[in-house]
């Protein structure tokens, strides 16, 4: 823009220097004023430029705006009003002036006009710009430009008000540039959506006040220069081009508005609608809990048809309670019975759509003459997913709905069901996570419960592994170096799934390790573990378990089972069962539990191998519905090579993965192998 | 999730209850039901009928469990009868046999009720 306004200055005041100095093509009278007016004019310009670059109105709203430019034409109409050019600039009843004082007065005054006329520019540059299209810009540059070659041609013409044109086609010229100012101001007159932002009371008085302002300013109008006359052509151009600008601008604006009355309170309405919609999306961000939204959508819908009462009604089981109640303040009305809103609701439920009853009193179904006197406004809050309930509104006077009301509740009502079914799967969804949330917790816990590290024993190969199905099993294992040269192994089982099976196990864990200290035979600290397994008030839940204690010297091990799954012993190629007697934990008596419990003892040779495990293993199915089985647990573990215990229970794993292909694990599967490491020749080096 | 019935019969004061396909954690809480109400009519002489029943778990197990004691404490009894091999298996792991009494064939559980 600047360079647009400083290029055109510049080349206008070349072409005309040169014009004049070489050709004498243009008559122009008085050079030296002509210098001085150029300069200012160019002064204007830049002036101007650097006023509208900066944001004076930036934090002024709307209506202030127009207050402002109000009092700005009021000021300046006044200001002429008050000192009279004609009268020597004499205000009524004083005095006269003395000359010199006069014209210094004159010459302020004008000075003052001209600034105002300059924010006059400014405000209504703000005005137009309110709503701007890729035009507006240039439109305004135009006019500026419009302004600028209106004191271009002034200045030219001089006194006689009008531009010789000599050379071929010789003519006298007119003020063409005053018409084009007029015509463009025209064009700018019509940039005016600001008055669609002003409410019906803001239209009202802006158009009274505003006109009473304007026909006094149009009186003034033609003083309002003259003040500048003596000082300067470009400065008094200036203010005329800007008072015609003005004029035009503001008579159009007036006329507008006045045009604009009649619908200036369905306008309000509409804006009321569009606000209220604003807030529902609002609540929906906010909202991430079902009852405070809840609450806020008969408050929300009320407004927007002008309802004395608004209800929500909710489905709840198998009928419906009414959820929310808004009652606009200063009303009087209550819910009515359930006899009428059920009424209408079978109506609506039956229909799928918004139901207007202008006149209560005249409805015969369900509802008694008397009771009741007013209109209903009922729609459905239904999704795709299904109905969620039903929103009404009530007023005590019959008619009190128009009829666009229908379509607007409606699709308030639409807009509600969505935010309402956002809600609920949201707080499922929280449910949810927290729920997972509590699974991964109680899993995290239960794989602590596993050993980290295996313990190294010396020649012996031990390693476990266990692969959680999930749910929360039960499954644990451990192996414990109790002093110096015993090893205890222990694999259990809780019966039952869930995050209380992995607590459970947490405890037994804890108490296995306490008994360890005082006993040293498996029978007894199983015999242990049943007694306190009783005094627990679980009377459905028992363990089993298989206890074992190696002696890593003698390569002896005493081991116990209680109602668990045998032990494999891989002993040249070939696997044998080893299934002492024994209940599982918790079932029977101390008594009955010693006396039914068989304590086995076996001498491991080298590259014996013992593998434990849980039920899981066996009981794991594939797509067909079989079981993996002890037969074919037995047959794998025979199959194998030597190897180590690692190797062994890493085989089994694959093939029992193999062998359950994508069915989902339903139990943890836990393994336990622990060999006796092949006698080797010590080679030294 | 896996099959599972359970129907009930009479034979003169023994309750007959029939289990059919899987009892696991999932539909554990059905016996449990149906044993809890036999329990509150007094019906506390049961024989529980498993030739339908392919698989039990923990969870079901320990359903027997949670009644035996309260059974037996009012002069009653839970007896098993036609347990498949697989599930006979299961019990026996477990040392069942020496808490309830396990027959071939329902007549003779029945008729255990009737000498006792």
């Amino acid at each position: 823009m600047k360079k647009w306004i400083y290029g055109f200055s510049t080349v206008l005041a070349v072409f005309f220097a040169y014009a004049f100095l070489k050709y004498r093509l243009i008559d122009i009278p008085f050079l030296a004023d002509q210098v001085k007016e150029w300069l200012i004019a160019a002064g204007l310009v830049f002036l101007t430029v650097r006023l509208t670059a900066r944001k004076w109105f930036e934090r002024v709203n709307l209506v202030r705006k127009l207050y402002l430019l109000g009092l700005l034409v009021l000021a300046v109409s006044l200001v002429t009003a008050v000192f009279p050019i004609s009268d020597g600039l004499r205000p009524h009843g004083t005095k006269a002036f003395q000359a010199a004082g006069l014209a210094f007065l004159r010459t302020m005054i004008g000075l003052g006009i001209l600034t105002a006329c300059l924010f006059l520019l400014l405000l209504i540059r703000e005005l137009v710009f309110i709503q701007q299209t890729r035009r507006t810009k240039n439109q305004f540059r135009l006019l500026l430009i419009a302004l600028l070659l209106n004191i271009g041609f002034v200045l030219l013409a001089g006194s006689e008000e009008k531009i010789r044109i000599t050379g071929p086609f010789a003519f006298d010229s007119p003020n063409v540039f005053l018409i084009l100012l007029v015509v463009i101001s025209v064009f700018t007159g019509f940039r005016n959506k600001w008055i669609h932002y002003l409410n019906k009371k803001s239209k009202l008085f802006i158009f009274f006040a505003g006109s009473a302002v304007f026909v006094f300013f149009l009186t003034q109008s033609s003083s309002l220069p003259q003040f500048l006359d003596q000082a300067s052509v470009s400065a008094e151009t200036a203010v005329s081009g800007i008072t015609v600008v003005t004029a035009v601008y503001l008579g159009m604006a007036l006329a507008s508005i006045l045009i604009h009355l009649p619908s200036a309170g369905l306008m309000d309405r509409k804006m009321r609608e569009v606000k209220s919609f604003q807030e529902l999306s609002l609540a929906l961000g906010a909202d991430l809990k079902e009852e405070p939204l809840v609450a806020k959508i008969p408050a929300l819908a009320s407004p927007m048809v002008d309802a004395e009462i608004t209800w929500l009604e909710l489905k709840d089981g198998g009928g419906f309670k009414v959820a929310a109640v808004y009652l606009r303040p200063g009303g009087s009305l209550d819910v009515p019975p359930e006899t009428v809103r059920s009424a209408c609701r079978e109506e609506i439920l039956g229909r799928k759509k918004t139901i207007l009853m202008n006149d209560l009193s005249k409805c015969a179904k369900g509802i008694s003459r008397t009771a009741f006197q007013g209109s209903l406004l009922a729609s459905p809050v239904a999704s795709q997913a299904g109905i969620l309930g039903v929103l009404f509104a009530m007023k005590s006077v019959p008619f009190g709905f128009v009829e666009e009301s229908q379509g607007l509740f409606q699709a308030f009502a639409n807009q509600a069901a969505i935010s309402l079914e956002n809600v609920r799967l949201v707080e499922m969804s929280v449910k949810q996570q927290t729920a997972e949330e509590e699974l991964r917790i109680a899993h995290e816990a239960q794989m602590r419960l596993l050993p980290q590290r295996m313990p190294v024993v010396r020649g012996f190969d031990i390693d476990g592994l266990c692969i959680t199905a999930n749910e929360i099993g039960g499954d644990f294992y451990d192996v414990i170096p109790v002093g110096t040269g015993r090893v205890d192994v222990v694999i259990g089982d809780v019966s039952g799934k869930g995050a209380a099976a992995a607590f459970y196990m947490a405890e037994f864990k804890g108490v296995i390790q306490t008994l360890v200290s005082h006993f040293d035979s498996p029978r007894e600290i199983l015999a242990e573990m049943n007694t306190f397994l009783r005094k627990q008030c679980d009377q459905d839940m028992f363990l089993t378990m298989v206890y074992a204690i190696l002696q890593p010297s003698t390569k002896v091990i005493r081991f116990a089972r209680a109602g668990h799954c045998p032990v494999g012993l891989l002993r040249g190629g070939s696997l044998s069962w080893l299934e002492p007697k024994g209940l599982g934990l918790g079932l029977v008596p101390e008594k009955l539990f010693k006396s039914r419990l068989e304590e086995r003892r076996l001498t491991l040779k080298s590259g014996d191998a013992l593998f434990f495990y849980t039920d899981g293993l066996t009981e794991a199915r594939n797509p067909a519905r079989e079981e993996f089985g002890e037969d074919r647990l037995a047959g794998l573990l025979a199959g194998t090579a030597p190897c180590t215990a690692s190797e062994l229970i890493h085989t089994v794993a694959d093939r029992v993965d193999e062998f359950t292909a994508n069915v989902p694990r339903h139990d943890d599967i836990t393994m336990l192998a622990l060999r006796t490491s092949p006698n080797r020749k010590v080679i030294k080096g | 999730m896996e099959h599972f019935e359970i129907s009930t019969g009479d034979a003169h004061a023994v309750s007959l209850v029939y289990l059919k396909g899987y009892l696991d954690a999932h539909t554990a809480p059905e016996f449990e039901k149906t044993l809890q109400d036999l329990v509150g009519r007094e019906k506390v002489s049961i024989v529980v009928n498993c030739s339908s029943l392919t698989y039990i778990s923990s969870a079901g197990l320990g359903v027997f469990m949670g009644f035996i004691e309260d059974v037996r404490s009012r002069g009653g009894d839970i007896k098993l009868a036609e347990l498949t091999e697989k599930v006979f298996r299961v019990f026996d792991l477990l040392g069942f046999p020496v808490l309830f009494e396990i027959f071939e064939r329902e007549a003779d559980a029945v008729a255990k009720f009737k000498k006792t």
